[in-house]
């Protein structure tokens, strides 16, 4: 028979930005009456004409049942609008959506929860506001305390509870939910690791059980993991629809060419005000990159290198970076720092780690930097890195005194191991006579 | 069977133009949820107070000790023959339910956003249950009507029987109007500046400091229009004995509470759409 689970047309949504008032009138020819002159200084945001923008359009795809769908995108694209919409949470504008099944959705995780409330009062509420029924609830409530570990917590207040039991539980709940379809929007940018494997272990079994999953997440390696399909939404380009590789290797060529710093901790979402420092012409150089277009970089970068036969097993290759850096200041003491990001991780470097404790800046002068690795130490895969400068050894990202610059890094090989750090290590593993 | 399973629950979202259905089958789908968000409301509403529940008591005896030491022994109101403090209280316990409505309820689709904003279930559910959170309130201050009432050595007449029906006359009012409110009250904020300066016009239009018997007879079914003038009128008749007759009265008040609730309800499935967006 039939076995689409969500079919979706055309679908678009818009939103109103900007004032209501002054919709159809002629702005100009209305700021001549002393009303509305005397008024917009009281309320300036009155005169300004009424915009509309289209989170979503013209999105159009059909997903099976017990399909795990990864929905990619930059900020802005209307991921989370479009499970808005299929969650019922919102209207379309134009278009239809048509859903065969029971929905539910994880649009934020313990949603309804009140820290007033015990962990089991919680979980009763937070079930009948995802629309299980207070039987259902009851049959599988040993299970979800069970899933969320908090054991002897469960007539505690949810207010004493620490974060990760918070998102355990809320996360336990969910997945006892029983339905056809599940809508997740990057619900596993948050919690530990154990937390992240748990969700996608307990995912996996809902997609072997029949349930569709809709998956936002900014985090590729779960999608690669987890996802059979992928939609890549754009921000007013068409959306692609299809198999998870090509459709991730077309995003992530995508984002290297606008290196986009959404996918770094928090801390980095700096906008910093007045930068002292410009730091401009940052380039990462690896090995691999010089070999394929020899004539772009200089080959006398890398005097240590290996084969190239031997390269697609050689970890760690060699690799540099390079930039420019030039004051509007006299600075007596710089630090430079160089972060390696990937999945959030952050390895950190800074100038003062090595020999070099103070940088010296002088008004105008420009300098050049070159950090060399004989052999750096990474996974392969892609990393984003990330170039600034503090003024102290102890100052924190937020006090930087130049914008934070970044450049992708990919480090080709091998991507079958996890982890971010290659250690030199020996092993010896003998039997233990006894 | 799987497809079976799934076709009972089809949905299709579309763009929505003019009226909008009431769907009273989903709300009553939703049951469970309204037993719930109830229980939740009534469990967190004195959590951290001192007096808890008391405070449910306080603010309606209060205003009954402060209107019968100023208006019914300072300034000598009539009170249809019955003790002042009583006539004033019988009002003052379904006037309450209506007060904390318009002061809670009308705030509590904002109170909720971060619900309507992640997950869908029938909108009309959150006014109704913060306005059932109150019938708790309620049943505690009339308790303490009754203590009153043995203290005044009244019996309560056989028209007793009709008080659930203008309890419930009550609980209609209070609903069309935080229909009406909450709905607006999420596109434009100053109806939360409004509601405290309206509970306390509505507050004098209604006889709890003074009896209806004031007005003149030939308009007491105008001044019934405000539809607290037959559930307060009633209540009196029904546990006090006083002599007007609420007949008209409580007819046009029915009527009037009815309408309103119609209209919101109305109103509010219309715009109920939009929440999310602008809330």
């Amino acid at each position: 028979m039939n076995d689409i689970a969500i079919r979706v047309e055309k679908l678009g949504k818009k939103y109103r930005i900007g004032s209501r008032h002054l919709r159809k009138a002629d702005p100009i020819a209305a700021s001549q009456t002393p009303v509305v002159r005397l008024w917009s200084k009281i309320r300036p945001s009155w005169l300004a004409p009424a915009q509309t923008i289209w989170a979503l359009r013209d999105i159009s795809f059909e997903i099976k049942q017990a399909d795990i769908v990864g929905i990619i995108g930059g900020n802005g694209a209307g991921k989370s609008t479009l499970l808005k919409i299929l969650s019922h949470v919102t209207e379309p504008t134009e278009g239809v959506a048509e859903i065969f099944g029971r929905v539910g959705s994880l649009l934020e995780i313990g949603i309804g929860f009140h820290p007033e409330l015990t962990g089991r009062e919680n979980i009763y509420l937070n079930g009948a506001i995802l629309g299980m029924k207070k039987k259902e609830i009851e049959q599988k409530f040993d299970a979800i305390v069970d899933f969320a570990e908090v054991g002897q917590f469960i007539d505690t207040a949810l207010k004493y509870y620490s974060s990760g039991m918070y998102l355990r539980l809320a996360f336990a709940v969910a997945v006892h939910l029983n339905l056809d379809i599940l809508l997740v929007d990057e619900i596993l940018a948050v919690g530990d690791i154990n937390f992240q494997q748990k969700c996608i272990h307990a995912m996996e079994k809902m997609s072997q059980d029949g349930c569709t999953v809709l998956l936002v997440s900014h985090n590729m390696r779960v999608i690669e993991t987890l996802a059979n399909h992928c939609l890549y939404m754009k921000h007013e380009q068409p959306a692609q629809y299809g198999d998870v590789l090509p459709i991730l290797q077309q995003y992530q060529k995508d984002i290297a060419q606008d290196v986009l710093l959404e996918d770094l901790p928090a801390e980095f979402a700096l906008n910093i005000a007045k930068p002292k420092v410009n730091i401009t012409e940052l380039q990462f150089h690896s090995l691999m990159q010089t070999l394929c277009n020899p004539e772009d970089t200089e080959l006398n970068q890398f005097p240590t290198a290996p084969a190239w036969s031997s390269l697609e097993k050689e970890h760690p290759q060699p690799a540099s970076i390079t930039f420019e850096l030039q004051s509007d200041e006299d600075i007596a003491e710089a630090v430079i720092c160089i972060n390696f990001c990937k999945d959030k991780i952050v390895i950190a470097r800074n100038s003062s780690d090595h020999s070099i404790h103070k940088i010296t800046l002088t008004k105008g002068q420009r300098l050049h930097c070159k950090v060399a690795y004989n052999a750096l130490p990474l996974v392969p895969g892609e990393y984003i890195v990330i170039v600034f400068l503090l003024p102290s050894r102890t100052a924190r990202p937020s006090e930087a005194i130049s914008k934070l610059r970044s450049v992708k890094a990919v480090l080709h090989g091998n991507r079958t191991r996890g982890g971010y750090v290659v250690l030199e290590e020996t092993w010896k593993i003998e039997p233990l006579s006894v | 069977m799987q497809g079976q399973r799934l076709y009972n629950h089809y949905q299709r979202f579309e763009p929505s133009h003019g009226w909008v259905p009431l769907r009273l089958r989903e709300l009553w789908e939703y049951r469970e949820l309204f037993y719930f968000l109830t229980w939740r409301d009534i469990k967190v509403r004195y959590k951290q107070t001192l007096l808890g529940s008391a405070w449910s008591i306080i603010q309606p005896f209060m205003t009954m000790v402060v209107f019968s030491i100023f208006l019914g022994h300072l300034s000598k109101i009539p009170s249809d023959g019955i003790p002042y403090p009583i006539f004033t209280y019988a009002a003052l316990v379904p006037w309450t339910v209506l007060a904390k409505s318009l002061g809670r309820s009308s705030n509590s689709l904002i109170d909720n956003s971060h619900l309507i904003k992640k997950v869908y279930f029938p909108r009309m559910i959150i006014p109704i249950t913060s306005i059932l959170a109150n019938v708790i309130d309620f049943i505690l201050a009339f308790i303490v009507l009754l203590f009153m009432m043995l203290y005044f050595q009244i019996a309560p007449t056989q028209n007793v029987i009709w008080l659930p029906f203008l309890f419930l006359l009550a609980l209609v009012t209070s609903a069309g109007v935080v229909f009406w409110l909450s709905a607006l009250n999420v596109r434009y904020r100053d109806v939360a500046y409004t509601t405290q300066f309206l509970t306390q016009l509505w507050l004098f239009a209604t006889p709890i400091a003074y009896p209806s018997s004031v007005i003149p007879e030939d308009w007491r079914a105008c001044y019934a229009i405000n539809p607290m003038v037959g559930v307060v009128e009633g209540f009196r008749w029904a546990l006090l004995k006083t002599d007007t007759a609420p007949g008209p009265m409580i007819f046009v008040s029915a009527l009037v509470a009815v309408l309103l609730l119609l209209t919101g309800a109305f109103y509010f499935r219309s715009v109920e759409k939009t929440f999310a967006d602008v809330v």
